[in-house]
């Protein structure tokens, strides 16, 4: 069987009575889904029954597939095209929303993994300057997306202090004068932070995000601190601080830090105890996400890496460990990467997943602007560029416009890339409606924005990640937790507008 | 559908691994019959296992050749051939159905366009407006005080000495391969 799955031998097939639909094979039951993001769960013989056209009215499913648009004579076009533009809400609004501003390439810690290429303390000819950044956010604000949200990233963007400060002040006069909706993000090891700082930080409404690991011993092992001693213990501290200031305000409690783990081979040995410090400080969420092989991970690859099924054996391990804690009652922290897709399956609504998106994120959704003004489609772009290969360069802030950004031969080739639609497998794929080919990602490891699907290592550890959650899911008891989750993550955005409070912390390559 | 399966079978004990190992799977397809899309969408999701050639007329018959990746055994190059097979029927019914609803599909899209143009009016229009002009005097004037305030923090800033290294974590991943290489370990 092929990965996308075959149908069984002898088939029985009547197309006709047939909507447009994708079906997967999931061992003793089957999962459909179609293009306006309805998906139904059908045992064998039941998908026996509808792909023969033996479906009657009478029939039990019948209401539940003729609703859902499966049935070609039987389609609603008016519900399922509005649920074609919930699905897909991205698509129109003009512009990326996140722009993720590289302040300075600087970095005290030297992660075993880091993306972003950092270079030492000393190196200040690595940041952004002041006029730099004045372009910058220009730019930001030519963009035509009425919610801008600016994440700073680095190296560490606390070493370059000034600048963040003065970004946020700037962009603050900005967005007033221009009715825009802004968010910020720092995205920082906390190793710099001051009490001084965080005051800034609460009173001008940037949320803060960081990298936790795990453990000490794993953390440290993944994120040495330059100077020696304990990164761990400094970030720990740190959450605890924001988050007891955060609940002491009801003015900040849409502030509370959130923090992402980065997975090594290392952190196989350390399923339960990641989620337990998790636990233990009290965050509301766990992001379990795969390293990504680009930039300076690639060239440590053999040291750090490991296979995509290998991720989602641990994927699966993390999230059962969660599921089993909220069951027993002895937590109710959530799991990021389930939440995310679970949103995009149960409530048909784009969570604001840059990754999980068709066409991807890249330029469409989010920019990347590195110390000296260049534009870049994503952060991951930057990356590649770091490395000598400038091929996911689009502009620069000193003298393009977002016209020529989004009319860059590279922004027309990724957008036509990365469209499920265009691939020959994800087309045909059961998770098309809920996934997302990254070019960046396939460039750096088949050398092709396209990629070619059957063999790439981000199909496999999506399509198993997807495979978990539709398993899960059909279980009363996860599911019951599951729409616990939800619940509680449409509580926050209705809070908070129609953006997720801290949506950006999820494109972080912290 | 006409088909062979070739099973590696060495001529000669002496002859060269290149000549024994092009032990493949051999499918000729009729075009007509069995559909072009299917035929390649079939040929393309078998590339995570072999690797695979199509030759012939895109109108008339395509040979498509299925290498294993792995080293061949028999019982490996019937399955391959099997697991074609089931795909190749599993892509004629992908196929026709998706034909069959493009229309459908496209009328859908074409609805959902008009639909969220509609209600995101206001937002698409929102103005890509260069806001230096928007600013109030005031607002100015904070900005020139910010730039000065930070351009002199810059300064002190990068009066300050470098931070020590005590663990050497400050080198980089080449010149901590060189090490390793000068001290013969595997690099």
């Amino acid at each position: 069987m092929s990965r996308l799955t075959s149908l069984p031998e002898k088939s029985r097939i009547d197309a006709e009575p047939l909507s447009a639909f994708n079906f997967r094979n999931m061992g003793g039951w089957y999962l459909l889904t179609n293009d306006w993001g309805q998906h139904a769960i059908l045992e064998s013989a039941q998908f026996k029954r509808f792909m023969a056209g033996k479906l009657s009215e009478e029939d039990p499913l019948w209401k539940t597939l003729q609703s859902r648009g499966f049935l070609r004579h039987h389609m609603d076009f008016g519900a399922l095209a509005t649920s074609y533009v919930r699905k897909n809400a991205f698509q129109w609004i003009s512009g990326p929303s996140l722009h993720m501003m590289v302040v300075t390439l600087r970095c005290n810690q030297k992660c075993l993994y880091c993306h972003s290429s950092v270079v030492d303390p000393s190196r200040t000819d690595t940041d952004m300057d002041l006029a730099t950044a004045k372009k910058t956010v220009d730019f930001i604000f030519s963009t035509p997306n009425p919610t801008i949200c600016i994440e700073f990233q680095g190296g560490e963007p606390l070493l370059n202090w000034p600048v963040v400060k003065f970004v946020i002040q700037y962009a603050q006069a900005k967005a007033k004068a221009t009715k825009r909706k802004l968010i910020m993000a720092l995205v920082s090891n906390f190793t710099l932070m001051t009490d001084e700082r965080m005051e800034f930080l609460f009173d001008h409404h940037v949320s803060f995000c960081t990298s936790l690991d795990g453990p000490s011993e794993l953390h440290n092992k993944n994120r040495p601190y330059l100077g020696g001693g304990e990164a761990q213990q400094k970030v720990v501290a740190w959450l605890e601080k924001l988050q007891r200031k955060c609940l002491e305000d009801e003015q900040r409690k849409y502030y509370l830090p959130g923090a992402l783990m980065t997975t090594t081979r290392f952190s196989f040995d350390y399923p339960k105890e990641i989620v337990d410090l998790y636990v233990k400080l009290n965050m509301e969420q766990i992001f379990v996400r795969a390293l990504s092989p680009i930039g300076y991970a690639k060239r440590v690859w053999g040291e750090i890496g490991y296979g995509a099924d290998q991720f989602v054996k641990f994927y699966e391990a993390m999230l059962d460990y969660v599921l089993e804690l909220n069951r027993s009652g002895k937590a109710s922290i959530m799991e990021r990467m389930a939440l995310i897709c679970l949103t995009k399956i149960l409530k048909g609504v784009d969570p604001g997943f840059m990754d999980l998106r068709s066409p991807a994120g890249a330029v469409l959704g989010c920019l990347a602007y590195n110390f000296n003004g260049e534009i870049f489609v994503s952060d991951e772009g930057r990356m590649v560029d770091h490395q000598g290969d400038p091929i996911f360069r689009v502009g620069d802030t000193a003298k393009d416009s977002w016209a020529d950004v989004v009319d860059h031969p590279t922004t027309k080739a990724l957008v036509s890339a990365s469209t499920l639609d265009n691939q020959p497998m994800c087309s045909q794929c059961a998770y098309k409606p809920y996934c997302g080919a990254e070019p960046v990602f396939h460039y750096e490891m088949q050398r092709s924005v396209v990629g070619q699907m059957p063999s790439s290592p981000w199909c496999v550890a999506h399509m198993g990640i997807f495979d978990v959650i539709f398993r899960k899911m059909r279980e009363p008891k996860n599911r019951k937790i599951f729409d616990s989750w939800l619940e509680r993550d449409q509580c926050r955005w209705e809070e908070n507008d129609p953006i997720p409070a801290g949506a950006a912390h999820q494109e972080a390559a912290a | 559908m006409t088909s062979t399966t070739r099973i590696p079978v060495p001529k000669k004990k002496s002859a060269p691994k290149s000549a024994s190992s092009p032990s493949c799977v051999v499918v000729d397809l009729s075009v007509p019959k069995e559909g072009l899309e299917p035929i390649l969408g079939a040929a393309y999701l078998m590339t995570d296992r072999a690797f695979v050639s199509l030759e012939g007329d895109r109108v008339k018959t395509i040979t498509v050749s299925l290498t294993l990746k792995e080293p061949a055994t028999a019982a490996g190059l019937k399955a391959l051939k099997e697991c074609f097979t089931r795909e190749l029927a599993t892509q004629k019914v992908r196929w026709a159905i998706s034909k069959n609803n493009q229309p459908i599909r496209e009328y859908i899209a074409e609805q959902a366009v008009l639909l969220a143009n509609g209600r995101l009016e206001p937002a698409a229009a929102a103005p890509a407006a260069p806001a230096d002009e928007q600013l109030t005097k005031d607002q100015r004037a904070e900005i020139e005080k910010l730039i000065a305030e930070v351009e002199d923090e810059i300064k002190a800033m990068n009066q300050k000495k470098a931070v020590p290294d005590p663990k050497n974590i400050k080198a980089s991943w080449e010149e901590k391969q060189e090490a390793k290489l000068r001290e013969g370990g595997k690099a």
